[in-house]
């Protein structure tokens, strides 16, 4: 009798016993600003040739290609993150393309996940700056989903 | 400073409670032979904490343990005390402390021989804790890197948390010399409730120890050394 007891308390106790000190690939990191490209006067989706996509005061290029849709990483520190997005840009010739300078202005969330992977921020987007330069290849801005919690819808659609 | 005041208090506690025993001490003969045996209260110091305080960085600790003798076979026993803990990993660095305070019994299985004193028992414990963490900093789960902004220095305090938890015990106690005894315990421990603060977690509780976030389950081990004050003498049976 005591013995059942005792058992039952131990199995009782380790029940369901796991790690928890490696974060797991299942767990969604930060996401990232998604941003689709459209035609201004049809609106539908257009490419972007030679895109290259560069923070504001980073040294290295965030990507260079053309495309139609991107997804860019915001400052976690910070509330806003600029870029410049320069179109038609060849590597080649110093200073080629259209360099349009964009702020993008958001709230940031800070959310515990767990011991083993920590936080992940979330955004919420207030507003986005296109400076005029006079010669702008990005003709107007849209946020069309402002809370930033996942890259499967586009958040922000630039109509060029 | 609050805590100086309750180390001073344990001191004169323990200063109290030796010289009142070694008094009683001189008043009783205990005759071994006898079919007597003595009732008191054991009262003693975990020294797994000091042991742990020397062993790993960052942790600091005083428990107090103590029990009485009901009956041949069972003990009422306590266990109060507080601890600090630094917790750094990979993504996370933080402060945690608090204060504890362990009610339960321990049963006693070991027959003794005549003028025997030992103990090997299996127990229980309800225990409750308070206690504060403090975040010094933490990660942002994020693969990309262009910022280099995913490390947060953040500073942030969250105060006047409260767990309780159940412990099974399994441990036992010897008379090294005269009235001080020597103990070893194992104890698993299941957390009942704590309040989670939020945008955090309770991934270290003084006196529960780790916090798993897949379970409940903690575990313990205590190293005590005892000192025994008796009270009365009772015939057996």
């Amino acid at each position: 009798m005591k013995k059942t007891v005792l058992i039952i308390f131990i199995t009782y106790f380790l029940s369901s016993c796991e790690p928890d000190d490696i974060c797991l690939s299942s767990i969604s990191d930060t996401p990232k600003l998604t941003i689709g490209f459209f035609d201004e006067a049809s609106g539908q989706k257009k490419d972007v040739t030679n895109l290259k996509i560069q923070g504001d005061g980073i040294e290295k290029n965030y990507l260079i290609k053309t495309t139609d849709s991107i997804s860019i990483p915001l400052k976690n520190l910070d509330n806003i993150s600029g870029f410049f997005f320069i179109k038609d840009f060849d590597e080649e010739v110093e200073g080629s393309g259209n360099n349009d300078h964009i702020l993008f202005n958001y709230q940031n969330n800070h959310i515990y996940i767990s011991r083993a992977c920590g936080y992940v921020s979330n955004y919420e987007l207030n507003k986005i700056i296109i400076e005029n330069d006079n010669s702008n290849w990005i003709v107007k801005s849209e946020i069309t989903n402002p809370i930033v919690i996942n890259e499967k819808a586009i958040h922000v659609k630039i109509f060029h | 400073m609050k805590k100086l005041y309750m180390l001073k208090y344990f001191i004169k506690t323990i200063l109290i409670t030796v010289s009142l025993s070694s008094f009683s001490q001189e008043t009783s003969v205990i005759d071994s032979l006898s079919k007597q045996s003595v009732f008191g209260i054991k009262i003693g110091l975990d020294l797994s904490k000091q042991i742990r305080m020397l062993t790993e960085s960052d942790f600091k600790g005083m428990v107090f343990t103590g029990d009485y003798k009901i009956n041949e076979r069972l003990y009422l026993a306590t266990e109060f005390g507080s601890e600090e803990k630094k917790v750094s990993n990979e993504v996370l660095d933080f402060n945690t402390e608090g204060t504890f305070l362990k009610l339960g019994a321990n049963y006693n299985v070991y027959n003794n021989r005549e003028g025997m004193d030992n103990e090997i028992y299996v127990g229980f414990r309800y225990a409750i804790g308070n206690f504060n963490h403090k975040l010094n900093s933490y990660t942002i789960y994020n693969l990309d890197n262009y910022w280099n902004q995913n490390l947060v220095n953040s500073n942030i305090d969250f105060n006047n948390l409260n767990a309780n938890w159940f412990e099974l015990v399994f441990g036992f106690n010897a008379k090294i010399i005269n009235n001080i005894y020597g103990g070893l315990s194992l104890r698993l421990k299941r957390l009942l409730n704590q309040n989670i603060p939020e945008n955090f977690n309770n991934l270290y509780i003084p006196g529960f120890n780790k916090v798993t976030e897949e379970n409940n389950i903690g575990v313990g081990f205590s190293y005590s050394i005892y000192y025994h004050i008796p009270l009365f003498k009772k015939n057996k049976n």
